[in-house]
């Protein structure tokens, strides 16, 4: 009995110090615990809302991440291509790149967002899932530079070890040693790493844009229009008036108890956002410090 | 510095003759062109059942047009915010006062100036908030990291000295110490989702409460919420502890110079040093690994201005603070008032320029430094 009491609590040890895996199961099991106390206790339509809210972030944020790898990927390529063919390219690769950059990315996103209600207003954009894709594309161009950062600093680093010139010696070609040996072997943790980060950013910064839109250009940008997410859904009335009822409960300690069933919508959608926040930034350093990065 | 000072200098001027051209190809309109079908606009208003001055007509009339036409609530919603600037316009025209256009005069550009001046006065002081919470939560983690246990094993240990302890007394002592440390758990757990909260949460929160209007609050909500100051903590610590494994820092240590790390000990650091606004650890290995590190935090921090920018932009809108920059830029993209939204957008590239070429300076002449102190030792 003793040995088995040690080997679970050995076991509960072990898992615990997995940071990101177990930041990610407490993420896991926060969502499914959060579903079933709404399937419990939120009204139907409600409660549809916020599934389509939340499954429409998480596949905007996916695609976030895809795009910033491919982006990121792409323009790593091209800036070490114009690096040793056309050096005037590269810099004028570098001034757009930097000019990217000093775009602060909620102002870069909302101005994507304004062009993109142009064109679902002329007609050119309806369906819903180019909408998504092109929510996240918009996101990932304000933030894919990130990627490229990560595998521009990884090649600096690499080009400077011997290895590099030993195998371009051996007649290998730089394209395979700066794709298979230098990204894909040795920065695959750090470019995981890295996508941990952006998901958390992508999610922070699609519902703040979905927000802002919602609350203070409804009637230009419209919600309705676009799909809605968990940052337009936090914008509703019902919400914000659940928001308030935790202030509310400040001066009231009765009132509490009654939050997670009068106030749910609103409490629920707050709470799913902060609580993928904290779990991711936990996972990602928890990854980091699993692989001493 | 001239060089990186000519890079940020044509960028600046690249992205002022785009605006310019932009502002060129889609010039200001007049007053009627400001909206989409203006006889559609004059037929609503000039209905003699309606008065769409009043909110509950205004709301009577979308759920009519929405019943009609189902599938096109964002013209519906449109349709209406114009009707609302068509009869401010009217309203103002009767007063004598002028109508809200689009055009910009001198009264206009010096409004958004001093929107702008008091933009970068909350922002310079919210980033030297932030720089020095960063350096000193990094530090005061860094250094108590060393000495204490981690949740588990501090539970653990007091489990396990429990589960031996026969007497009731100590029994009672080690549960109130496990109950001690599972609230100072709950509270750090409550802590960090409101670090974590993006600011509008928080301000919702407990806009019962406060005036979300107020400066002061704007500052508070910049500082703590957005995950700003727990993520650039963080890399702060991640700095000093990969500093902090250099070899130079294990030479010093056999060197004699002071190498605890506890607080107000001998040998140790003082709590107070690592609070202090002018930080510095004079005999203690520390004070290196500091200096080195808040050389290399510098790239970091351009990173951490551009990521407050966007904490402070996000802050204004979601909370809809009026009478200031981005409050302005919102509504000036409600009514496609195209060239006060270019200019306040030139405003923000602006500041975040200027931050790049200041935080450029100081590294360049942080680089000159080290790189006079190794040429003199060469010598």
């Amino acid at each position: 009995m003793k040995q088995h009491h040690q080997k679970l609590s050995y076991t509960i040890a072990k898992f615990y110090r997995q940071k990101d895996q177990y930041w990610f199961v407490l993420w896991l099991v926060g969502i499914l615990f959060i579903w079933i106390w709404n399937i419990l206790y939120l009204n139907k339509p409600a409660l549809r809302q916020l599934e389509s809210g939340f499954l429409n972030t998480l596949f905007i944020s996916i695609l976030v991440i895809i795009f910033s790898i491919f982006g990121g990927w792409a323009i790593t390529l091209l800036y070490e291509f114009f690096n040793q063919r056309f050096p005037r390219l590269q810099i004028i690769l570098n001034f757009f790149i930097n000019l990217i950059r000093s775009i602060p990315q909620i102002v870069g996103i909302l101005m994507g967002y304004v062009i993109l209600t142009v064109l679902i207003q002329k007609g050119l954009l309806s369906s819903n899932w180019i909408l998504l894709i092109s929510m996240a594309f918009i996101i990932a161009l304000f933030i894919f530079l990130e990627v490229f950062d990560l595998l521009h600093e990884r090649i600096t680093y690499f080009r400077r070890r011997d290895f590099f010139n030993a195998m371009r010696v051996c007649g290998i070609s730089e394209r395979f040693i700066i794709n298979r040996e230098i990204i894909w072997r040795s920065s695959r943790i750090h470019l995981i790493n890295k996508l941990i980060a952006i998901f958390g950013i992508s999610i922070f910064l699609l519902c703040s844009v979905d927000f802002i839109i919602s609350v203070g250009l409804s009637t230009d940008v419209s919600s309705v229009d676009l799909p809605v997410t968990l940052g337009s859904l936090l914008a509703k009335i019902d919400s914000k008036q659940d928001i308030l009822a935790i202030g509310h409960s400040l001066s009231h300690w009765g009132y509490v108890v009654r939050l997670p069933f009068e106030h749910l919508q609103g409490i629920t959608v707050a709470f799913i956002i902060v609580f993928t926040l904290v779990c991711f930034y936990r996972m990602g350093n928890g990854y980091a410090r699993r692989h001493h990065l | 510095m001239k060089k990186i000072l000519n890079n940020h200098l044509i960028s600046i001027v690249f992205v002022g003759l785009l605006f310019i051209i932009i502002h060129f190809l889609y010039p200001t309109e007049t007053s009627d062109d400001m909206f989409s079908d203006l006889s559609l606009i004059r037929t609503y208003t000039e209905l003699d059942f309606l008065d769409l001055n009043s909110p509950e007509d205004r709301q009577l009339l979308k759920e009519s047009l929405e019943i009609y036409e189902p599938d096109k609530t964002s013209f519906h919603d449109s349709l209406l915010a114009e009707i609302e600037l068509y009869l401010t316009n009217q309203t103002r025209a009767t007063a004598g006062s002028r109508e809200s256009t689009k055009n910009i005069d001198g009264d206009k550009l010096v409004s958004i100036l001093i929107m702008l001046i008091k933009f970068v006065a909350i922002y310079i002081l919210v980033l030297l908030i932030t720089y020095y919470a960063v350096e000193t939560f990094a530090l005061y983690r860094f250094v108590h990291d060393r000495y204490s246990l981690s949740f588990f094993k501090s539970i653990s240990i007091i489990a396990h000295k429990l589960s031996n302890s026969n007497n009731f007394k100590s029994k009672s002592v080690y549960s109130i110490k496990i109950l001690a440390k599972t609230g100072q758990i709950v509270l750090k757990a409550l802590m960090l989702l409101i670090l974590f909260a993006p600011a509008y949460v928080i301000a919702y929160s407990f806009k019962t409460r406060f005036d979300t209007e107020s400066i002061v609050l704007m500052i508070i909500l910049g500082v703590i919420s957005n995950g700003l100051l727990i993520t650039y903590t963080q890399k702060y610590y991640t700095f000093l502890l990969s500093e902090s494994r250099k070899g130079y820092v294990q030479t010093a240590v056999v060197k004699n110079l002071d190498s605890g790390f506890i607080f107000d000990k001998e040998g140790g650091i003082s709590l107070s040093s690592v609070f202090r606004f002018n930080k510095n650890f004079p005999g203690h290995i520390l004070d290196q690994i500091y200096e080195n590190v808040r050389f290399q935090y510098l790239t970091t921090l351009k990173e951490q201005a551009s990521f407050l920018i966007t904490g402070l932009i996000i802050i204004e809108m979601a909370l809809n603070i009026q009478g200031h920059l981005c409050y302005e830029l919102m509504q000036n993209i409600l009514y496609k008032n195209l060239s006060v939204v270019l200019i306040i957008l030139f405003g923000i590239f602006l500041i975040v320029k200027l931050t790049e070429i200041v935080i450029d300076s100081i590294l360049l002449k942080h680089q000159n430094k080290i790189g006079n102190i190794s040429s003199e030792d060469s010598e």
